[in-house]
């Protein structure tokens, strides 16, 4: 402080006003940086916590959770971190810069786990089909790949075509400046609502088709499609499929999220493409991701363009029972025509159950196809009746069944695992393959007793009679809900969580709402559609098939009834029938998959603490090594220099106005900002209580004067007597002749800020607080040390006094005869009443430190201090008072 | 209380648009502009407490306009907006005179929260 008294010395010579002007303003940045400081790092630290509390909360994986989320969360507590370092070498400048560092290294090791990992690039647009192998599949997708090996190794018919790679999909998107703006936009509308992903997709989608296609992949599908045309007669029509990479992350199937379209003719080709690219930002696919915890930079498209080959019959070959891999089966669904409808769940279909040794047909349901997809004359597909006379006869024969069947086996044999396997019939009668990929099966519910004991249950309750039974069980188990008809976007819009969702058919667009539903119920669709599949995955009780559901259903779907769905028995029930709601599965989809591994590598830069003690000598900038321990190291260092800081001697002379209440007291007032009601007047000396408007202050005051002060305790070294200054919470004993060492006791206010010095004698304290509507930003720090007595007293009361405030919450540092005590984030109302328990101990524990030799006196004195916070805060709060006890104090006021 | 008054900043048309009719609803004036030096003009016409501000615009940057907005007009507080979300922007913006930096997406109710903040602090600059 030195250097305000000479700056103080300059302003002598001016004019009173102006120096009392610049004397302001110099005392006024100080506090302002002090106070603005410490607060806004105070509030920080709350900010920055509470990010690290949401993440840790997002690592239990209760609930689905996005790659945005985790970006924002690490960002806001890493920019809070940032604003307390700041702010904390705001206070001491030139102390902290080191922190700095600390903190840019733990933010480069946090940006290099959330950043889009780099993909290897490969310089060919385009490969042909037949030539492709598993190696491939980082440029193909495992389901594109695995056709051409099948090709090659066991000589099936795949269509003729080429694949359009990961890394040409890659420069397409590059080449429009996409993927800075795909990243912004799923950043900015992650999961906001069901509304909010349509709109998404939609905006994603739309840019992508609206994107140009680069001129060296247009010469290079030219190319191929040049070739392929060469070698057929007619014009050439193409099939044109998604092959997403990364459908082998954390066993996710993304079963009928992307996009597939049929029979296009060359020239549109390139939309087909585009279309293609845009489905990894379908409704569904976004969906599905976000529940799963898989990134957007974990899947890639490549897209397979294969010749349209028009079929006699099609379908879908499993070569294990998904719903019971244990059994020794292989299952066949087959329509006439193109198999499309199958997959989307829509067909009824034919179906067929073979043993796996022996390849005997065990099962032979033949539905009555009404309807079957053949190829459009101009382009798509269409639906057309189907020949009467074929309406009702097995689509496939003996033998046709028995030669679908030994190439599943082989291709499982060839890619080692089970297999979902799409394949044609073609009008020559050979056998195609379109699509084969590893089949999927249900995370199994760990069976328990309660499952077993289903059954016995209920004998033993004997089940009403079901509203409808029947169906086809396309994911196990069972559930009761709200039952909600599903018919139109509309309607998936407002599909309520955990209801039955009711449709007509299992169609693969619903299944954003598998995340929300209980269970579904549909009347058409099979076992083996996307939507089933997706069913399966997320745990959801399904039945499939189940004639005139939605009528059968009428009068609870318009009630918003709760029925129970029993898939595993095909039934539904009215209302809610707890036995056979078994354990609800468990759906901790989220670990294991790459966007919770990506929150635990972001975790661990930021939450661990290692400076766990703050007066070790590692306690120190250059070991922060998390965000945690930054944030700790602050604000351990932030309140140090609070308490540390003496206060200033001089500055406040010149500025400070004599507080007034009736007559002048011994307190001095200096207004920062904003403290007082009536307009700032330089002339005038004093201040009138009524013209305080700091709640801070005038909450400390009420405490320092609720009860007045007994004077200074009879002791017996009356020598000591002499220095003391009387009461100054009492007006009528003003003081005017102040001893040697007192000194003026200063308020400095602004609206919602107050600091109080004050010296009595040999004991000095000061209180410092931010009361304002915002709980984090409030604190109240208040430190006393010194006193008259020898040192043993002084410790003896230093202890009592943070006794009694340790009982207010706060947080108490003892330091020989020094005593810190600080509280932080309470509500206004809180730090209302804690500054008059502040205020209270400012003045009564004055001189305690005399009495303090004898044990009973301090019990006494204890006794007497707690009983009197009672009655403030009853006085506070509006109550009254207990009876008089005949003691000499008086309580001020009312 | 006069209504506090709020200019967003968005080459986003369509994010401007609900901005206003959702700050509207909260008893805000809020008007809105899609580049920095439409948020320029405007200033420079009308009194404003707050400006919420997209980091990244076509033409003149979100702390391009930061920066000319706090030297022409240093009572105004800003709040930085982005999609783009990173600690390094964050920290320019916070280092450049933001009042805060909030990554979206964000709850309305939470923005909210903050420009009643950064209104509470503007009034003060203004000595009010």
């Amino acid at each position: 402080m030195g250097s305000a008294f000479l700056a103080i010395r300059q302003f002598l010579g001016r004019g009173r006003r102006q120096r009392t002007r610049e004397q302001l303003a110099r005392l006024r940045e100080e506090y302002r940086v002090r106070c603005r400081s410490f607060r806004l790092l105070v509030k920080a630290n709350h900010e920055a916590l509470a990010a690290l509390a949401d993440l840790e909360e997002l690592r239990r994986a209760g609930r689905p959770f996005g790659m945005a989320r985790i970006r924002a969360l690490s960002v806001r507590g890493l920019m809070a971190g940032f604003q307390m370092v700041r702010q904390l070498n705001r206070m001491a400048p030139g102390t902290y810069e080191e922190l700095f560092t600390s903190l840019a290294s733990v933010q480069t090791s946090v940006d290099a786990v959330l950043r889009r990992p780099a993909a290897e690039s490969c310089p060919d647009n385009v490969l042909p089909l037949d030539r492709l192998t598993r190696q491939c599949s980082r440029e193909t997708g495992g389901k594109l790949a695995r056709l051409g090996e099948a090709r090659q190794r066991m000589g099936i018919h795949i269509p003729e075509g080429f694949v359009i790679t990961a890394s040409a999909c890659r420069r397409f998107l590059d080449h429009n400046d996409l993927p800075q703006e795909i990243d912004r936009l799923l950043q900015t509308t992650e999961n906001s609502s069901m509304a909010g992903l349509y709109e998404l997709s939609s905006t994603l989608r739309s840019m992508i088709l609206r994107a140009e296609v680069p001129s060296g992949l247009r010469v290079d599908m030219q190319d191929q499609l040049t070739r392929m045309q060469a070698l057929s007669p007619d014009p050439l029509r193409l099939a044109v499929r998604s092959s997403a990479l990364g459908e082998d992350v954390a066993g996710a199937s993304f079963a009928g999220q992307f996009h597939t379209e049929l029979n296009v003719p060359s020239e549109h080709v390139e939309d087909a493409f585009k279309a293609v690219v845009a489905s990894k930002y379908g409704p569904a696919a976004l969906a599905y991701r976000f529940h799963r915890g898989i990134r957007d930079s974990d899947v890639d498209m490549s897209v397979g363009c294969m010749e349209m080959v028009s079929a006699r019959v099609g379908g879908v070959l499993y070569t294990r029972d998904p719903l019971h891999p244990e059994q020794d089966c292989l299952h066949i669904s087959a329509v006439f025509g193109l198999p499309q409808a199958i997959v989307d769940g829509s067909a009824v279909c034919d179906r067929f159950v073979v043993s796996r040794c022996g390849r005997r047909i065990v099962e032979r349901h033949v539905a009555h196809k009404e309807w079957r997809t053949v190829c459009h004359p101009g382009e798509g597909t269409v639906l057309e009746e189907a020949v009467a006379s074929e309406q009702d006869v097995p689509c496939l024969t003996d033998g046709q069944i028995v030669a679908l069947v030994g190439m599943g086996l082989r291709l499982e044999e060839i890619f080692g695992a089970a297999q979902d396997v799409e394949w044609i019939i073609r009008e020559d009668g050979a056998i195609a393959l379109l699509q084969c990929r590893d089949l999927h099966f249900p995370a199994l519910p760990e069976e328990s007793d309660a499952a077993e004991s289903a059954p016995e249950e209920l004998e033993r309750h004997p089940l009403r009679e079901p509203l409808l039974r029947g169906g086809v069980t396309a994911s196990a188990g069972a559930a009761a809900g709200v039952a909600v008809a599903v018919r139109s976007d509309a309607d998936a819009l407002r599909f309520p969580e955990q209801a039955v969702l009711v449709a007509r058919s299992a169609r693969p667009r619903w299944a954003p709402l598998l995340s929300r539903a209980a269970a579904v119920i549909t009347e058409h669709g099979a076992s083996a559609g996307h939507l089933a599949s997706v069913a399966r995955e997320y745990g959801v009780p399904a039945l499939f098939s189940l004639p005139g559901a939605l009528d059968g259903l009428a009068e609870q779907l318009d009630r918003g009834a709760v029925i129970t769905v029993d898939a595993d028995r095909g039934a539904v029930y009215a209302g809610k029938v707890e036995p056979l709601l078994r354990r609800p599965p468990v759906r901790g989809l989220m670990f294991g998959s790459p966007v919770h591994h990506c929150l635990e590598g972001v975790l661990e830069h930021l939450a661990p603490l290692n400076l766990d003690n703050p007066d070790a000598r590692s306690f120190a900038p250059e070991n922060c090594r998390t965000l945690h321990d930054v944030l700790r190291y602050c604000h351990e260092m932030g309140v140090r220099e609070m308490f540390c800081m003496e206060p200033r001697s001089g500055l406040e002379k010149g500025v400070s106005r004599r507080l007034v209440d009736g007559v002048p007291l011994q307190y001095w007032v200096v207004d920062l900002e904003d403290g007082l009601e009536a307009p700032e007047d330089s002339d005038l000396r004093t201040v009138d209580i009524a013209d305080v408007r700091c709640r801070p202050m005038l909450a400390l005051w009420e405490g320092m004067q609720a009860v007045v002060w007994r004077g200074p305790p009879a002791v017996n070294a009356g020598g000591l007597v002499s220095v003391m200054v009387r009461s100054v919470s009492d007006p009528g004993l003003a003081e005017g002749a102040a001893s040697p060492y007192a000194v003026r006791n200063y308020f400095l206010i602004s609206r919602e800020y107050c600091s109080l010095q004050s010296r009595f004698g040999y004991h000095f304290c000061t209180v410092e607080a931010v009361l304002g509507q915002d709980p984090e930003e409030n604190y109240v720090i208040f430190q006393f040390k010194g006193g008259a007595a020898d040192w043993e007293r002084r410790i003896r009361r230093a202890r009592l006094v943070g006794d009694v405030l340790e009982d207010y919450g706060f947080l108490v540092e003892l330091k020989e005869d020094a005593l810190y005590a600080r509280r932080e984030g309470a509500d206004a109302r809180t730090m209302d009443a804690l500054l008059r328990v502040v205020g209270y101990l400012v003045v009564h524990t004055r001189q305690l430190d005399m009495i303090m030799g004898d044990s009973a006196e301090v019990a006494r004195v204890d006794e007497q201090i707690r009983t009197d916070l009672a009655e403030i805060g009853a006085r506070a709060a509006g109550i009254p008072p207990p009876a008089g006890d005949g003691t000499s104090r008086r309580i001020k006021g009312d | 209380m006069s209504k506090i008054k709020v200019l967003i900043v968005d080459d986003e048309q369509d994010f401007v648009k609900l901005f206003v009719k959702r700050f509207v609803m909260r008893n805000l004036d809020v008007e809105g502009v899609t580049s920095g030096q439409q948020a320029l003009e405007y200033l420079r016409e009308n009194a404003v407490d707050v400006v919420v501000l997209d980091v990244k615009m076509p033409g003149m940057d979100g702390l391009e306009t930061l920066q000319e907005i706090k030297k022409r007009h240093p009572v105004v507080e800003v709040i930085m907006l982005t999609g783009h979300g990173s600690v390094k922007s964050g920290i320019q913006g916070i280092s450049l005179g933001a009042y805060d930096y909030v990554l979206k997406p964000f709850k309305i109710e939470d923005l909210l929260e903050r420009i009643l903040k950064a209104y509470e602090r503007s009034r003060l600059n203004r000595g009010r």
